[in-house]
């Protein structure tokens, strides 16, 4: 059963935990399915909170690129197990990917199949660096802030039904990085 | 330019002894604010490419407390290739190919000048570091059983290596013009 108040959750691995079972889904999401094909120390293992988004302006509008919406997987975790707040966010994107980059197996030209489409991890920040805040919770949109300055918005897609709740967890994530170190400590 | 507190990821597939290898490089900022995290990353490296711009004296003269960094907190094995970038910007040189290859051969280095702009050495020193990487691994001084050492074998092709993390460090800082995260 999980715990009603934010400040229960005693470690961020709890916190993924739960609020995989609060959505009723599964725990291994795309990006961690990326982490664990053991590609990128330290992240291989890392317990990971992760949602897809569209990037908009300020105004709401998505952001193209080559003709297609900006969709970003974000995902927040710990690079270490001993850490019990997450420390990082990931970025990713998916990317298309020719038949010869993906296996080693040559194809005759008139024979080659379709490009294929992959998640891949394109960045990763400490979380020291970013400011993560809501820019409008009605449109589910999360503001993110880095240190040089530049801020980024997001919009989080997926299916309707599970909008609502993937937004309330990340609410509660927010909330949770912004406590005080020592005061999230005695929680 | 505004700068990137953040590593950005990239991959590249290359053929070595006919064998095709994925090369996965992480970008990492030259701040000094990111020092601390950028320690945390070394250990999971096959090879790193160290980075000073040949128009600016000061980058160059980082480069010990960056290689001291790099030789604490990786693997002994790790390959450490010097690159001395902007050579396409000959009227501003401040860094002679000289001092960059005495610097390279006293800290047991490889060197290569590079320029990003015209692309002049780019590939040469990604393929040539994994060279490096390919060779130690076949005297066996990488454990490739071992995923700490940044060296995945591929899963399609059993005798395909994947080398791990390869980490620029690039005292320059990197800028970000894109307005897309």
């Amino acid at each position: 059963m999980c715990v009603g108040n934010i400040r229960s959750y005693f470690s961020f691995r709890s916190f993924t935990a739960c609020a995989a079972s609060r959505n009723q889904i599964s725990i291994m999401g795309d990006l961690q399915r990326v982490l664990g094909k053991g590609e990128y120390a330290p992240f291989t293992s890392a317990p990971i909170f992760e949602s897809n988004f569209v990037q908009v302006n300020r105004r709401g509008e998505p952001i193209y690129v080559h003709n297609r919406p900006n969709c970003v997987t974000v995902g927040i975790c710990a690079s270490s197990p001993s850490l019990s707040l997450p420390n990082v966010m990931l970025l990713a994107h998916t990317v298309t990917k020719s038949p010869q980059e993906v296996t080693s197996k040559p194809w005759k030209v008139s024979k080659q199949p379709p490009t294929m489409e992959q998640l891949e991890l394109s960045r990763f920040f400490p979380l020291k660096f970013v400011e993560i805040s809501v820019h409008n919770a009605e449109k589910r949109r999360l503001k993110l802030k880095l240190a040089s300055g530049r801020s980024f918005y997001l919009e989080l897609c997926g299916p309707p039904d599970e909008q609502h709740l993937l937004f309330r967890q990340w609410l509660r994530l927010i909330s949770l990085l912004k406590l005080p170190q020592d005061r999230y400590n005695n929680t | 330019m505004p700068t990137s507190s953040s590593v950005e990821f990239g991959a590249r597939m290359i053929n070595i002894d006919s064998k095709q290898i994925k090369l996965q490089i992480w970008d990492t900022a030259g701040q000094e604010s990111f020092r601390s995290i950028t320690r945390s990353y070394y250990r999971g490296a096959a090879g790193a490419l160290l980075v000073y711009d040949i128009t600016r004296r000061e980058t160059f003269n980082h480069l010990t407390t960056w290689l001291e960094d790099a030789r604490q907190h990786s693997s002994s094995n790790m390959v450490i290739m010097l690159i001395g970038n902007k050579s396409d910007l000959e009227s501003r040189r401040d860094v002679q190919k000289a001092e960059g290859e005495a610097f390279a051969r006293e800290h047991g280095l490889v060197f290569m000048e590079t320029s990003a702009k015209t692309s002049t050495n780019v590939e040469e020193a990604f393929i040539d570091t994994a060279k490096e990487i390919y060779r130690k691994i076949q005297q066996g001084l990488f454990d490739v059983n071992n995923e700490a050492n940044g060296i995945k074998i591929g899963p399609q092709q059993p005798s395909g290596i994947a080398p791990g993390a390869g980490t620029r460090h690039s005292p320059q800082g990197s800028g970000d013009s894109s307005g897309c995260c």
